[in-house]
This record gives C-alpha cells, structure tokens and sequence, in this order.
C-alpha cells in the first residue's frame, strides 16, 4: 500500500502548506472586500510580527506559546497602526493609487526589519516537537499536522468573529456598502481599523506557522504571499471561503506536480493555474463579478 | 483611473472631445427652413481673451501639436543639446547612469501605455524587459546583424503582449494585477532552467558593432541608446494624440460609452498590451548590452514593482510624468546607495511620503505649480 501511502503522505503535507496559503489569502481577501486596497505589505507585516516573536523567544527568554501569543497582540497594534498613520492620511483614493502605497509600505517594513534585526538566516522553533507519525503507511510530521489543525483554528475563529459578534457583523456591513453603513450610525472608521488589525494578524499568524519550513529572513514571506494572492484570486477575491479553497487547493496541487511531475516546474505552476482559472472564471471559482452602471 | 492628474491634463489641454473653448462653429448648413440666426455667422478664427490663451488651446491644430510655441521650441532644442553633449563633458558613471535612466525611462513609458491610456495594470513588465535583453543577447550571440536583433527583440515581446493582452481581456482590477505578476514570475524562472541562455547563472552580452562603428565605449553606446531611446519615446508622445491615443483613453475612462461609440474594446485592449510590450522589449535590446551581463534574478518583482512605481510617482500614467517618474526613482536609487543598510527604508518612505502629499504625482505639482504661474495675480 505504498502508493496510497504515499498519497495520504503528499495529501498532509499540502495542506500543511496549503494552510499557510490560505491563511496568507483570507487577510488578503478580507482587506480587499473591505477596503479594496490589494495589500502588498501583507507578508512583510507578517515577517515583522515573526521578527518580535523571535526576540520574544531568544532575547526575553519566554517559552514559544507565549512569545507566539504576544506577537498576534503586537500585529493587531501594528495593523491598526498602519491604518491611522498612512492609509488614513494618503488622499490618494484610486486603486493603483492604493496598490502603490501598499508596495511602499512592504518596502519600508522591509528595509526596517534588515535595518533592526538584520539580513541573516534565523532558525525559528516549531510549536510541536518535530517528531514523525506513522498512519496506514504514510509517516508525517507532526509539526505539520499542528501547523494544518492551527490554520484551521484561526480560519474557524475568524469565521465566528464575522457571524456572531458585532464587530463582525460590522466588518460585513461595510465591506458591503462602506456609505450606508456609516449613514446607519456604524464607526466606520473604528471598523476599518480592526480589520488592518484582523488582516495583520492573520498575516503574522501565517507567518509564524511558515517560519519554522525556512528560515527567518525579511524576505521570508516573499513566495508565500505571491501564492496567498494566486489563492486567493483562483477562489474569488470578495469571498473568504474561495480563499480557504483556493489555498489547500494550490498547496495541495503544487506539491503532487512537485512529487509526480517536476520539481522545476513547480515554483511556476501556481501562475499557470491562476491563468487557466481567470480564463473559465474570471472573478475565481466562488467570486461574485462587480456589478457595473453605466 | 481618472484621477486628478488626469483631469489636470484635460483642462490643460490634451484632445478629450469635450468642447470648451469656443470652437470654431460647425460649418452652417441652412438646408431647409429658417436657420437660427446666430448660426448663420461665417466661420472665422475665434478671439483671443487675454491671458486666457496661454492656458487654453482653442484651435484642433494647436492641440495636435507636439512642441508648441517659441518657448517649447526652445525648451525642446535646450533638452536635446544638452543629451548629446553630455558624454562630452560627464564622467563615465554619470553617462552610464544616464543610459541605464533611458532604459528605465522606455519601461515607465511603455507602462504609461499601458496603466494610463487603457487603465490596465501590469505587475510583469520585468518579464517583457527580460524577454526583449534576452531575445537580443541571444540572437547577437549567433551572429545576426544588431538591427534585426533589435527588431526581433521588439517582435518577441510585443508577440508575449499578445498573448497575455488576449487572456487580460476578461480580467480586471486585482485578478489582472496577480495574472500579469505570475507572468512576470514564469518567465523568470523559465529563463532560470533554460540551459540555451545560460540558465541561473546568466549569459554574457556584447555591445554592437553597426556598420562597422564600434559601440563599445560608453559614450558611444550612450548615443546608440539615446537615439532609439527619443525615436519611441517620440512614437508614444505621437500615438497618444493621434485617433488611437485617444480610442485608448475612451477605453479606459468609460468602456461601455467607448463601445456605444463604435470603438472596438477587445482590440484596443490588446493593442495597448502590444505596443506597451514592444517598447518594454525595445529596453530589454538596450538594457542587455549596456549592462553587458544578464542573469534572471534581475528581472525578479521588484524591478516590476519600481516600474509600476516610475509610472504613478512621476504623475498617474501621464507621458512626461512616466520620464520624471523614471528619472526620480532611478535617481532616488543612486543618491540613497550611500545610505547603505537604511537605502531600503528611506526608498519605501518616499514612495509613502509622495502618494500622501501628492497624490497626482510629481507631474501633477509641477501642472499645479505652472497654472499658478500662469495665472498669477489671479
């Protein structure tokens, strides 16, 4: 029973990354349907997030969980932060306008983690012990198997902050109609702020599960983020569900064509699937097109 | 993408259309009944109001014009002593420095095109700069005479425009963005596992010989570049008042009128992916020589992200913002190269710092700036 070993084998460990990808596209996804701001600074935010946990852990001494725990409350202070100090005051308001202040806020984020924490490979600890499992032939990490069940937890948790809290329910209501939810008396301004925060953390969480795979380096989140978009555009750029789809679907088919096609190839098969996706489905596989006036 | 740049530009003139000044009257033609009796005034060249026709153009001749006036003239004839003379007089960094801005210039302006005309956006210029450097080196390598490498180059990029112009056809906004990115990405990593062109650990270029003049030095080759540099860029400045030009801009500011107006979406579409490629393979044919060495690592996202960059700083994909846009980043990169470890940050805050202030970009101050002047004391 190799094969099918071998099957359930390529199947987890894809969803372990699959995971980091999804992760990496719902703070994509729920920034995009919310602010149509295309955020190009999500994985450099993410790698900031991982750089104060890895202080946490080698200079401050405290065990990973905690440090891991302290650098989500960080991000979420550093997403708001993000918000009041730069996309609040940019009067820029067409799209491209927006995309470009992201990129020049990835390259900031960026030169200041060389600049503070420096260029060289960091060996980040995984939250579980990296011992092997064995199941119907299959042997897996079980840091993969955390880093797969973790990305569920949070993908869950932000599930019910949408449904069932207020500020959830507020998130939606401007994602939907930004004017009419502040003419009904919505903080508008307050909800835009928690999602940065939301988005950061999600960006900081995919990270810190991504860290342990590589090594810490401020262009660590480089790939990641290219395919979290890939994800996230192959599911539809409005829906978080498309983005959870679209992100075990490319992890998982990246690493069947890297096992039973090529390993060259596989780097530059995300693109060619996010192609042949927009062909059939422009707007992605759960996304809904814009509605236009003329 | 009508942004306040853009509607600078309309009321400081480029040809939308819309009637402002009083043009000339539409010839009378009193065919039946009583004509209005306003109408019935013969044509003639309308008045000049003071000041006013400083600011606004009032005749079709005078927008279609690319110089215009003593002072442009002047000003143009100035710019272009000064391009030639200068490897006359600068030291052999500056004049290599410059022809690297003219390679970078072309890209921005292919990309001005492209972003500012049509209103679509590309993530993946690098690769057509590459795919261009590449075809040329290549094609010189085996001996093929300089002209037809750099038509080949133009021919080879234009024709992957095509083919990633037809597909952006259905996309918009971010999906296009992440496609034309992925673009840019898989032809990297092909030129990084193609074994013919040196694969990752690149391939050597040489700079042409033409007729037997020897572009070897660097100034030589800093005129080569210069004259196909002006030849495209004078195409572009051309294409963008000609019927197309403006069919581009009707595309972008409202699709659905443009096509009521018998103007084919699909084809212009495509068109500006075309013609935004070539001039991005043109760079490449300049770009590989020049360096003298290409590897794929090069031509990575960040050399897309900094011609996407070019374009919006210099002033939303207005032409002459694309060639500040250029001539400020590439300048940025050279001045904060002494800044060593902090070069990063500084670059990322004044991008940030420049889309706060000025949102229509560096082209739009100097608009604003030039109206004031213009129109002062009032």
């Amino acid at each position: 029973m190799s094969g099918l070993g071998e099957a359930l084998q390529v199947l987890v460990s894809g969803a372990a990354t699959g995971s980091v990808y999804a992760l990496v596209a719902i703070g994509l996804v729920l920034l995009y349907r919310t602010t149509r701001i295309l955020n190009f600074a999500h994985g450099d935010v993410g790698v900031l997030g991982t750089f104060l946990a890895y202080v946490g852990f080698t200079s401050l001494g405290l065990p990973f969980g905690i440090a891991f725990a302290l650098a989500l409350a960080a991000a979420a202070a550093i997403g708001a932060l993000i918000y009041l100090v730069v996309v609040r005051q940019a009067k820029t308001t067409s799209d491209l306008g927006l995309i470009i202040l992201t990129l020049g806020l990835a390259l900031a984020l960026g030169g200041f983690d060389a600049l503070v924490f420096g260029t060289d490979n960091k060996v980040v600890p995984t939250l579980a012990p990296d011992t092997i499992a064995r199941f119907a032939g299959a042997s897996f990490s079980v840091a993969s198997l955390v880093t797969a069940s973790l990305g569920v937890v949070l993908m869950l948790a932000l599930w019910a902050l949408l449904t069932y809290t207020r500020l959830g329910v507020a998130m939606r209501a401007v994602a939907q109609r930004a004017d009419v939810a502040e003419a009904m008396g919505l903080p508008v301004r307050t909800v835009l702020m928690a999602t940065w925060a939301a988005a950061a953390v999600l960006a900081t969480a995919a990270a810190l599960l991504f860290a342990p795979t590589t090594l810490l380096n401020p262009t660590m989140m480089l790939d990641p983020l290219s395919k979290g978009f890939v994800a996230a555009v192959i599911g539809g750029m409005n829906s978080l569900p498309g983005a959870v789809l679209g992100g075990y679907v490319l992890g998982v088919l990246e690493l069947v064509v890297g096992v039973y096609v090529s390993l060259e190839f596989k780097a530059s098969f995300a693109f060619l699937v996010v192609i042949l996706v927009l062909l059939v489905r422009p707007h992605g596989l759960l996304g809904r097109p814009d509605v236009k006036r003329v | 993408m009508t942004d306040e740049a853009a509607s600078e530009a309309h009321r400081e003139g480029a040809p939308r259309g819309a009637p402002r000044a009083p043009a000339a009257p539409a010839p009378a033609t009193p065919s039946s009944g009583s004509p209005p009796p306003s109408s019935a005034t013969p044509a003639r060249p309308p008045r000049r109001y003071g000041r006013q026709s400083l600011l606004y153009r009032d005749r079709y001749e005078q927008d279609l014009r690319l110089i215009r006036g003593t002072a442009g003239w002047v000003g143009a004839a100035v710019v272009a002593a000064a391009l030639i003379a200068l490897p006359l007089v600068a030291q052999g960094y500056v004049v290599y420095n410059v022809t690297l801005f003219f390679v970078y210039a072309l890209v921005a302006v292919s990309l001005a095109v492209l972003v500012g005309m049509t209103g679509q956006v590309s993530l993946g210029h690098a690769g057509f700069l590459a795919a261009g450097a590449y075809a040329q080196v290549a094609l010189a390598g085996m001996g093929v005479p300089y002209v037809l490498t750099v038509a080949a180059a133009v021919l080879l990029a234009a024709v992957l425009g095509l083919l990633i112009g037809v597909p952006a056809l259905r996309l918009e906004g971010p999906y296009l963005a992440i496609a034309t990115l992925g673009f840019g990405l898989a032809i990297q990593q092909i030129l990084n596992n193609w074994r013919f062109v040196g694969a990752s650990t690149g391939t050597i270029a040489d700079r042409p010989v033409v007729l037997g003049v020897d572009f070897y030095a660097d100034a030589a080759y800093y005129w080569l570049a210069a004259g196909l540099t002006a030849l495209a860029v004078w195409t572009v400045f051309n294409l963008e008042r000609s019927h197309v030009g403006r069919a581009f801009r009707a595309v972008r500011d409202a699709d659905l009128a443009a096509q009521m107006s018998g103007i084919g979406l699909a084809k212009h579409k495509t068109l500006a992916f075309v013609v935004s490629a070539g001039i991005a393979g043109l760079a490449g044919a300049i770009y590989g020589p020049l360096v003298g060495y290409l590897t794929p690592e090069s031509f990575n996202l960040l050399l897309s992200v900094k011609f996407l960059l070019m374009t919006v700083i210099g002033g939303l994909g207005l032409l002459p913002g694309a060639l500040l846009g250029a001539g400020f980043i590439a300048g940025l990169e050279i001045y904060l190269a002494t800044f060593r470890a902090w070069s990063q940050l500084v670059f990322g805050l004044v991008v940030i710092l420049v889309l706060v202030l000025e949102p229509a970009g560096l082209y739009g101050r100097w608009l604003k700036v030039r109206r004031y002047w213009k129109t002062w004391p009032m």
